[in-house]
């Protein structure tokens, strides 16, 4: 199976959200991140065809996703940043709804339906309004009509969004589980939902793919960047206004500092291995400008 | 299919608005009737007067006893009695000239029915004083049905500041109402009168704005809900679940229809009875020139009202299509609907006043569509208005459904 951006545009009018994006997917798990406004989601809604594109275009084998109509979306599931329901609707007509929608017939309708509320935990309030439902809960119903017609191609946006940590733990062996003979796309700005995970993760900033890669690579690339160092806390505020601090711990009247940067910021400073939150944050951080990298560490290209 | 059409129905009906909508309507309904049983009232023999529902149980019972053919000997008898009453000096108050009281009451009001029909067709156009009937003697009786017939030919041809009718308006006109069937019967008619000439238009007014507020959220409740990113991602979100929504739109439509219908039905003829329904509706509307009886014009209007009001939700789906919200679908929808009642008729422009005449807030006026006098031009032949609203409705209809599928399969998600 091949998924093929082919230099991806979307402007609204003075603002490009994504800017010639190109990539070639095959199966497995893929995990879209980005700050706020990175382009993610203008991805992915142009990839579920309730966008068009300003120019470029997405080809699946090969052929234009546009013109294959209601065959691409048989073969698509989505679960949307905001996942819209119908609050006067039980769980289960939601699903028998979305499958009828997706053209599930017959008996199969019903099994596949309890199947998933089975999946999902929502077996037990099945009948209940999802008015009444959770967050966490209205989520899971999301990602129950998202994979209920077996997609080839799973487009999740944020889909841990509103999740307890159980829940999410719970998300991602299900993605995992998901993840044979199809390419699930996951977006986040969550490093840990993607990390252990996605087969690839890419990485947007202002609508441009700025990298990309397994993670393992990725954090490899990263290597000698980032650093930890002790300092009193007095000193602490310091190192943030000079340096991107990917985390901050007290103790005592220390501070334990995780800084990435591509100068060692103090003598006192230790060399750790990088984690892909570590890069994210690196290239994430207002403070810090994108050019500083491509010009010294052009291995980020 | 039928699933999906089961579903959006669900997704229509199951809302709090549309059950207030439906709640209210029916209300509304309810109240205008009362208001038009307590506008009713009757003078007795004794010249008590009657109002409500005991005024129209004693005119009923009173009328019902003059039931029958109006043949030219009736109406004879009927200025013979007149004419006695009226030509009796000691009738007279002789303070004021005029009859007195208890003389009208006994004499000519179990009869104004009959009387008023008659200073109709005899009166000059526009003046309807049942004294009129002292000039009408009893031989021009025998040309009742002439008479009206020619009064018809006169309202044909009168001066319009907006444009004469054309020849072949007036041959149209004149040939129908050669038509309509001579003698009258007449019966009591007083339930049929305040349903169509009382009822009907505000009430299909409500019920057609009740529904406006029902099917707005059709394509709309997607966007404000935000399913529609799941919907036009699946399989059948583009093609199928137009059709369904539509489907759906359509048959939530009648049903509320029909339950609005049976509700201004019952809250009128149950009080009013239903006797008359087989008397011409010239009964009614003198000039009118279609040969129908009561009942038909009643069903007639209940069948066009039926096509304007889905022509209104065709309308209605399109805007909740292409509108970002229900709400703005379902102002704008009432609006328009709704304003053109408040437009006065043009005195220059006859094409703003046919055009008038086919906006809902008119064409549901069905006392006055099979009364007026307008005729829509088709090539050598000429459409009255009964025919031409059901024609440019269905015309909105189909303009307005592939608009609307386009309109919610092209919707962008932002």
């Amino acid at each position: 199976m091949e998924l093929t951006f082919d230099r991806l545009t979307k402007q609204f009018q003075n603002k490009i959200a994504v800017d010639r994006f190109s990539y070639t997917m095959e199966n497995g798990v893929y995990g879209l991140l980005g700050a706020n406004g990175a382009g993610k989601t203008t991805l992915m809604r142009m990839l579920c065809t309730i966008l068009k594109p300003t120019s470029g275009e997405i080809l699946y084998h090969g052929a234009n996703i546009d013109g294959m109509g209601a065959d691409y979306r048989d073969i698509l599931g989505y679960l949307p940043q905001n996942f819209g329901y119908y609050p006067d609707f039980s769980a289960r007509d939601f699903i028998l709804y979305m499958a009828s929608l997706k053209g599930i017939q017959g008996k199969a309708t019903k099994r596949r339906t309890e199947e998933l509320l089975q999946m999902t935990g929502l077996s037990d309030v099945a009948n209940q309004k999802i008015r009444t439902f959770s967050g966490g809960m209205k989520q899971r119903l999301g990602i129950a009509q998202a994979i209920l017609n077996d997609p080839k191609i799973l487009v999740l946006d944020e889909p841990t969004a509103g999740l307890d940590p159980r829940e999410r733990i719970r998300f991602r062996n299900l993605i995992s589980d998901l993840s044979q003979d199809r390419i699930v796309i996951l977006s986040t700005h969550i490093v840990s939902d993607v990390e252990y995970i996605a087969d690839q993760i890419l990485m947007m900033k202002k609508g441009r793919l700025l990298l990309d890669g397994s993670p393992a690579s990725l954090t490899a690339n990263a290597a000698g960047l980032v650093w930890t160092l002790n300092v009193p806390d007095g000193e602490a505020r310091s190192y943030e206004n000079n340096y991107c601090i990917c985390n901050l711990r007290h103790i005592g009247n220390m501070a334990e500092l995780r800084i990435v940067s591509k100068e060692k910021p103090a003598p006192a400073a230790q060399n750790v291995p990088a984690n892909l939150e570590d890069l994210f944050l690196y290239h994430f951080a207002d403070e810090l400008s994108p050019k500083d990298i491509h010009s010294e560490g052009g291995e980020w290209e | 299919m039928k699933t999906l059409i089961g579903y959006e129905k669900k997704k229509l009906l199951r809302r709090k608005s549309a059950m207030i909508a439906c709640l209210l309507m029916v209300l509304c309904i309810f109240a205008a009737s009362l208001v038009v049983i307590s506008d009713q009232s009757w003078f007795q023999e004794d010249c008590t007067e009657l109002s409500g529902i005991r005024a129209i149980r004693a005119e009923r019972a009173v009328t019902q006893t003059q039931a029958g053919l109006l043949t030219p000997e009736r109406l004879k008898s009927t200025l013979r009695r007149f004419h006695m009453v009226y030509g009796e000096p000691s009738n007279y108050n002789s303070e004021t000239g005029s009859l007195q009281e208890e003389v009208y009451c006994r004499e000519i009001s179990p009869y104004r029915r009959i009387l008023t029909l008659l200073a109709r067709v005899y009166a000059p156009s526009g003046f309807y004083d049942i004294k009129v009937l002292n000039d009408v003697t009893e031989e021009m009786a025998d040309s009742f049905y002439e008479i009206r017939h020619a009064n018809v030919r006169t309202l044909l041809n009168i001066e319009l500041t907006t444009g004469n009718f054309t020849q072949a308006e007036k041959d149209t006109a004149l040939k129908l109402d050669q038509q309509v069937s001579r003698p009258f019967y007449y019966n009591y008619t007083g339930g049929w009168k305040a349903l169509l000439t009382r009822t009907f238009s505000l009430s299909f007014l409500l019920i057609t704005l009740a529904l406006c507020v029902i099917i707005s959220p059709v394509f709309g409740y997607e966007y404000q809900t935000g399913t529609d990113a799941v919907v036009l991602s699946a399989k059948r979100g583009r093609g199928e679940i137009v059709r369904a929504k539509i489907t759906a739109g359509f048959l939530a439509a009648s049903e509320v229809y029909a339950l609005g219908v049976c509700a201004m039905l019952l809250c009128v003829l149950v009080p009013f009875g239903a006797e008359g329904w087989n008397c011409e509706f010239q009964l009614l509307s003198e000039t009118s020139f279609y040969s129908l009886k009561i009942w038909q014009v009643a069903l007639l209007g209940i069948l066009i009202n039926y096509i304007v009001m889905l022509s209104v939700m065709a309308f209605t789906m399109l805007l909740s299509a292409v509108c970002k919200t229900p709400f703005a679908a379902v102002i704008a929808s009432m609006l328009c609907t709704a304003v053109p009642l408040f437009f006065p008729a043009s005195n220059t422009s006859s094409l703003l006043n046919h055009i008038l005449a086919l906006l809902p807030a008119q064409a549901m006026d069905t006392y006055t569509v099979f009364s007026a006098y307008m005729f829509f031009p088709a090539g050598k032949t000429v459409i009255t208005l009964p025919y031409m609203i059901p024609i440019a409705a269905s015309v909105l209809i189909m303009a307005a459904l592939p608009l609307a599928h386009r309109g919610f399969c092209k919707h962008q998600v932002v």
